[in-house]
C-alpha cells in the first residue's frame, strides 16, 4: 500500500496530489510539464515536497509534521527512468549486480542472484553485453532487473515506453504488463499516452496542471469522462453546451450546432458525449432521416491496422473512427468535404461532468 | 568562371601552406640544428639537469594542488545553478587569457613580502616570493584553468538520470561519485590534467616576475633557455627539443584520452560477443 499526499509549488503552477494504490498498477497520464514525473520524484526522495506525506507499506518516506524525509538510498523504490538510464560504462551483469555490491553477500550468491533475475526477465544472454548494444526493449528489461534484484517495495516507471520506436513498441507493452502483473507491490507508471495508460493500468489518474482531474478504470473514463481535457485523452468526442427543452435537442460547440438527442433533457446546461466509432461518414449528402448531419473537412486521417481515425473540422471538431476498408471504398482524402451522419442514439447526454472552461 | 575558380583553388593552397609552414619550421628548426648525439649531451649539463629536476617537481606539485582543489569546484559548477555563476565562470577563464606578466605582478601583490597576505605570513617568519613555493604557486595560477574547465565539461556531459537512479540502488551520492561519476568523467578529467600540466611546464612571465630566476631554486626550464640564450646556445636548443617532445606527447595522450570511451567499447563489444557464443554453444 502506498499512499501519497503531496503539495510543492513548481514554476508555473502548484502540484497538489492525493492519492493511493494497493499492490497493482496505477498509470499517471497527462501532457508534458503537468508534474507528473516530478510526483515520482518526489515518491523516490529525488525531491522534497513542500508539505504533505508519503507511505509505502508501514514505512513513513515524507512527514512534514515530523519532519520525516528518508533520504533515496533507503527508500527502496525500484526507479526506471525514461532512457533507462543504464551505466554505459558497465556491462549488463555489473549494471544489474550494481545495487547488490552494497550488501553483504557472496560473490557466487550474487553472481546467482543476478543470473535469476535475468532469466526470469528473458535475457540472461544479455549477460556480458554492453548497454550501447543492446535494442530498447532490451535495455528496458536490463533496467528493470535491476531494480528488481534489489526487492523494492514500489517500483516506478518514468515514459517506460516512450523512448522506442513504433515496431517494438507493441511487443515491449505486452512484455511489461506481464512483468508488471508478477510483481506484487505498488507500481506506477507515468505517460502522456493513453493507450499505454489503458492498456497497462489497473487504474488511471489522469492529470494536468498539477492536479488530479479524474481517476478510475479506462473504462470508467471512457464511458463518464467528467471533462473535456479527459475526452480528449480518452479519443472520445465531448462538447459543453444547452439543452435547448421540449425535445428541441441540444446547443452545442463554439458554432451552436444543434444535435437530436434521445434523452429527454430539461432546458439548461449539460455536455454530450459521441464515441468516434459512432459516427458513419459518407462524402454526399445524405438525405435526412431523423439523423444528425455534420458538413466539415477531413483535415487528418491516421489508419492503424484495420481502423482508421479521421479528424474532422466543421461546426464542430470530430473525431471518427471507421473501419480501413470503409474508408478504402469511400475513397477519402485529407482536405476534401465529408458529412458526419450520427445516430441521436448516439449521442449521449452526461450530467455530472464539468464545464468548458 | 572555370579559371577564376581554379585561381581561387590556388590562393587557398598556397594560403594554407604558408600557414602550416610558418607554424611547423621553427618546431622542427629545433632539432635540425644539431645532432641527436649533441642534443642530449646538451641536456645532461648541470645547469639543464637542475632545472629539469625543478620543473617536474614543480609542475607534478602544481598538478596535485590544482586536482585537489580544482575538482571540487568543477564538479560543483557542473551540478548548480547559482546568481553570478556565468559571471563566475568568466572569471575563473581569465588567467589563461591574461598576460602571465600581469600574474606575475598580481601574485607579488597579494603573497609579496609587503602584500595583502604576505605581508602575515612574513609576520610569521614566511616569504613565498623567489622561493620554489612561489614557482608553484605561479604554475598553478596559471594552469589550473585549463583543468577546471576541462573537469567542468566533462561532468555536466553526464546524465543526470545516472547519479539519481544509482541513488534509488541504494548507493549514496559519494560512493555514485566513484562508481559512476568519475569512471563516465575520466577521459575528460586527463585531458584536462595533461593540457593544465603542460601549461604549467611551460609557465615563464609569471613565474620570473613572482619567483625569480635563481638556478637550482627557482630556475625552471623555459627559464633556463631563456638564460642559456645568452650564454649557451646549445643548451637552450636542447631544452627546447625536450620541450616540445614533451609537448608532441601530451598532445597525443590528450586526443587518445577523448578516443578512449570508443576504443574500449569496441573491445568490450567484441568480449562480449564471444562470451555470448561460448554461452549458446
Amino acid at each position: 500500500m502506498l499512499s501519497c499526499n503531496i503539495h510543492k509549488p513548481l514554476r508555473d503552477f502548484e502540484l497538489d496530489m492525493d492519492f493511493s494504490l494497493e499492490n497493482e498498477t496505477l498509470v499517471i497520464v497527462g501532457h508534458s510539464g503537468c508534474g507528473k514525473s516530478t510526483t515520482l520524484k518526489l515518491i523516490a526522495g529525488l525531491m522534497a515536497p513542500e508539505e504533505g506525506r508519503i507511505t509505502v507499506g508501514g514505512r513513513t518516506f515524507f512527514d512534514h509534521n515530523e519532519r520525516v524525509n528518508v533520504s533515496p538510498e533507503t527508500r527502496k523504490t525500484g526507479f526506471v527512468f525514461q532512457n533507462y538510464a543504464l551505466f554505459p560504462h558497465l556491462s549488463v551483469f555489473e549494471n544489474v549486480s550494481y545495487g547488490l555490491d552494497g550488501q553483504k553477500m557472496s560473490k557466487s550468491e550474487k553472481a546467482s542472484k543476478v543470473q535469476g533475475m535475468l532469466e526470469a526477465l528473458n535475457i540472461p544472454h544479455l549477460i556480458d553485453s554492453m548497454p550501447s548494444d543492446l535494442s530498447g526493449g532490451e535495455q528496458q528489461r536490463v533496467a528493470l532487473a535491476r531494480s528488481l534484484v534489489l526487492d523494492p517495495d514500489v517500483l516506478l516507471l518514468d515514459e517506460p515506453l516512450s523512448a522506442l520506436d513504433v515496431t517494438t513498441r507493441g511487443r515491449v507493452r505486452r512484455e511489461l504488463k506481464k512483468t508488471l502483473a508478477a510483481l506484487e507491490i505498488p507500481k506506477i507508471i507515468v505517460t502522456h499516452d493513453y493507450e499505454d495508460a489503458i492498456s497497462l493500468g489497473d487504474r488511471i489518474l489522469v492529470m494536468d496542471k498539477g492536479h488530479v482531474i479524474q481517476e478510475g478504470t479506462a473504462k470508467e473514463l471512457l464511458t463518464s469522462p467528467r471533462s473535456p481535457f479527459v475526452a480528449d485523452f480518452s479519443g472520445t468526442n465531448f462538447f459543453s453546451g444547452k439543452a435547448l427543452g421540449d425535445d428541441g435537442g441540444v446547443k452545442v460547440g463554439e458554432k451552436e450546432e444543434v444535435l437530436r438527442t434521445i434523452t429527454e433533457v430539461e432546458e439548461g446546461r449539460l455536455s454530450v458525449m459521441i464515441y468516434p466509432w459512432d459516427i458513419e461518414l459518407t462524402k454526399e449528402k445524405p438525405a435526412d432521416e431523423g439523423m444528425n448531419v455534420l458538413k466539415g473537412e477531413a483535415v487528418n486521417i491516421l489508419s492503424y491496422g484495420n481502423r482508421a481515425r479521421i479528424e474532422i473540422e466543421g461546426g464542430l471538431p470530430l473525431t471518427a473512427e471507421i473501419p480501413a476498408k470503409t474508408l478504402e471504398q469511400m475513397g477519402l482524402k485529407e482536405q476534401e468535404t465529408v458529412y458526419a451522419v450520427i445516430d441521436p442514439v448516439a449521442v449521449q447526454v452526461l450530467e455530472n461532468a464539468q464545464e468548458v472552461v | 568562371m572555370k579559371a577564376s575558380r581554379r585561381i581561387g583553388a590556388v590562393l587557398i593552397a598556397v594560403a594554407g601552406a604558408i600557414m602550416i609552414a610558418f607554424l611547423l619550421l621553427p618546431m622542427i628548426a629545433v632539432y635540425l640544428d644539431m645532432a641527436p648525439g649533441k642534443l642530449w649531451e646538451q641536456l645532461t649539463t648541470p645547469v639543464a639537469l637542475k632545472a629539469l629536476q625543478l620543473s617536474v617537481v614543480t609542475t607534478f606539485i602544481s598538478l596535485g594542488l590544482i586536482l585537489l582543489f580544482g575538482t571540487p569546484l568543477a564538479y560543483f559548477l557542473a551540478n548548480h545553478n547559482f546568481p553570478g555563476k556565468r559571471v563566475l565562470e568568466v572569471l575563473l577563464q581569465l588567467p589563461i587569457v591574461i598576460p602571465p606578466a600581469v600574474a606575475g605582478v598580481g601574485l607579488l601583490l597579494v603573497f609579496g613580502r609587503f602584500g595583502l597576505i604576505g605581508q602575515w605570513l612574513s609576520g610569521m617568519g614566511i616569504d613565498i616570493a623567489f622561493t620554489a613555493a612561489a614557482v608553484v604557486m605561479a604554475q598553478s595560477f596559471v594552469a589550473a584553468p585549463f583543468y577546471i574547465q576541462g573537469a567542468r565539461t566533462a561532468f555536466s556531459s553526464i546524465d543526470p538520470a545516472l547519479v539519481s537512479v544509482s541513488r534509488t540502488l541504494g548507493v549514496s551520492k559519494t560512493k555514485t561519485f566513484f562508481r559512476v561519476v568519475l569512471p563516465l568523467s575520466l577521459p575528460g578529467l586527463i585531458s584536462g590534467a595533461a593540457l593544465s600540466w603542460g601549461r604549467a611546464l611551460g609557465e615563464f612571465g609569471a613565474t620570473i616576475m613572482f619567483a625569480g630566476n635563481l638556478p637550482g631554486k627557482t630556475q625552471t626550464l623555459p627559464l633556463a633557455i631563456y638564460s642559456a640564450m645568452q650564454s649557451n646556445l646549445g643548451v637552450a636548443i636542447a631544452i627546447s627539443a625536450l620541450l616540445i617532445t614533451v609537448a608532441f606527447f601530451l598532445l597525443l595522450l590528450v586526443k587518445l584520452a577523448e578516443l578512449w570511451p570508443k576504443l574500449k567499447r569496441k573491445s568490450r563489444k567484441k568480449g562480449g560477443t564471444r562470451d555470448a557464443q561460448l554461452q549458446h554453444s
